[in-house]
């Protein structure tokens, strides 16, 4: 869930912004570190920031009926990693901003935490926990797209509720309203991801695992194609 | 879908587009600052009016594309500026108790105080960021931002990123197409198979692309630098005043109001 331009008053856009900067300066390190050993990889996640901006603007079909856009937060996070992610949501929040209207430059920093940090660790960190406990890859994959999607829009409510805290029941109070409000799109949202991400999985899976293993994924039936 | 390509029009089609980017990015840099300086509704409503009509009248981006545009933030900002308005369990004016769970819900009048500068607030956001978005063209954009010394890598990335948006969209619009001509959206299972196969083939591609796109550069003696031209512009010391002066003024006027 993206924070509107303008919404966050200027301290918390500030303070947001300061906050996510050292982890899209750490991402960038990493992907130069790699680049160095692997040159096409920069033209992969260079690639690979318009695949997330296209997969964001098409229309997902949802299960209630309403439709909404998928986030490619949690097929990122498992195809590309948690740290390179961050560089990655920076762009596509920023393309996001300028060629869709969504979202907007004064909330970079805000979006970019919810959408480019808080959610792919989520996501990488229940993906890599299922797979070490030999968690079958498909039901893995759904519980770490969907959470990684409650993480966004819980950790965007928390944004929003520490700028606009209730003048009588305070954060907490705060808290439970905007969660409430966005859980009516945001939850069918986030099921409707899950299951798409492993649809989507299954296909890559089942016709292209030796692109999967160019990004050095441990994933299921590899070697499929010679 | 095809918002991203009718805001890229715009932005390589409208009356500013050969003025410098540096005075386009000042005045939006500054409009932005003055709305989220803005104290009261007043100041950030003048900010709101004078970056739409710099849009609408200057840049000459038709009144009704632009109003259709600023009906895109609205679903956010009615949910958010309602979430603002009412609270539980204690307010200034009783509105009713909700059924079934026994919660009373105010109007709180700080919440109306506080919802009225954001919804205006953030419609004066919105319009500064439709200035820069509609009047300046991503490639120059990223031309600002090397000048604002961003790591050449991020640019880098943005710039392969910006050329392919395009090539996917256009790729995803004919792949939905053909999956629609064959009922492929028809019941909401097949529109989840169909977005999924869409998805991953669009990945394919994507993968497929990259690899292209390196091979040609090294041919062309890539050397893990992209370099480009930028298009040279008229520096006016006029209009560099002018946005200097108009940008200033609305963060004065959001700062004393």
């Amino acid at each position: 869930m993206h924070i509107m331009e303008g919404f966050l008053p200027a301290e918390h856009a500030l303070a947001w912004g300061a906050v996510s900067l050292p982890f899209v300066a750490l991402g960038l390190r990493a992907i130069k570190k790699k680049v160095r050993e692997n040159p096409e990889l920069k033209m992969l996640l260079g690639v690979s920031a318009a695949f997330t901006f296209v997969l964001s603007a098409l229309k997902l079909p949802s299960v209630t009926g309403s439709c909404s856009h998928p986030t490619g937060t949690g097929l990122g996070a498992v195809l590309f990693g948690p740290l390179a992610m961050a560089p990655i949501a920076a762009i596509v929040l920023l393309f996001q901003a300028l060629l869709l209207a969504h979202g907007g430059l004064t909330t970079l920093g805000a979006n970019i935490f919810s959408m480019g940090i808080v959610g792919p660790l989520v996501a990488y960190g229940l993906f890599r926990a299922g797979r070490l406990i030999r968690l079958p890859q498909g039901p893995t994959l759904f519980f770490a797209a969907t959470l990684a999607d409650l993480a966004t829009y819980l950790t965007t409510s928390v944004q929003l509720a520490l700028a606009f805290p209730d003048p009588v029941g305070g954060f907490v109070a705060a808290l439970a309203k905007f969660a409430g409000i966005f859980a009516v799109t945001q939850i069918p949202l986030a099921v409707s991801e899950g299951l798409l991400t492993v649809l989507i999985f299954n296909v890559l899976v089942k016709h292209s695992s030796r692109e999967l293993h160019d990004l050095g994924l441990p994933l299921a039936r590899e070697g499929a194609r010679p | 879908m095809g918002l991203p390509v009718l805001l890229d029009a715009y932005a390589y089609g409208n009356r500013w587009r050969y003025l410098n980017p540096a005075e386009k990015g000042l005045l939006s840099g500054l409009a932005l600052a003055a709305a989220l300086a803005a104290r009261s509704p007043l100041a950030a409503g003048v900010v709101f009016a004078c970056m739409a009509a710099l849009t609408v009248g200057g840049a000459r981006i038709p009144l009704l594309t632009y109003l259709r545009l600023l009906l895109l933030p609205a679903g956010f900002l009615l949910a958010g500026v309602a979430s603002l308005v009412v609270s539980f369990g204690g307010g200034d004016i009783p509105l009713g108790t909700l059924p079934g769970i026994g919660l009373s819900v105010f109007l709180s009048e700080t919440g109306l105080v506080q919802a009225s500068l954001v919804l205006v607030r953030s419609l004066g956001a919105v319009a500064a960021l439709y200035f820069l978005a509609l009047t300046t063209p991503m490639t120059e954009i990223i031309g600002l931002l090397r000048r604002l010394r961003v790591p050449a890598l991020m640019l880098e990335l943005m710039v392969l990123a910006y050329r392919q948006v395009f090539v996917f969209l256009q790729i995803a619009r004919e792949m939905r197409v053909a999956q629609a001509s064959r009922l492929g959206y028809a019941t909401t299972g097949n529109g989840f198979r169909s977005l999924a196969t869409l998805g991953a083939n669009l990945y394919l591609r994507a993968h497929h692309r990259s690899q292209l796109l390196h091979r040609s550069l090294v041919c062309r003696g890539y050397e893990d630098d992209l370099r480009w031209l930028e298009r040279d512009y008229p520096r006016s010391t006029r209009n560099l005043l002018l946005a200097a002066v108009v940008g200033g003024g609305l963060l004065a006027l959001s700062l004393l109001v």
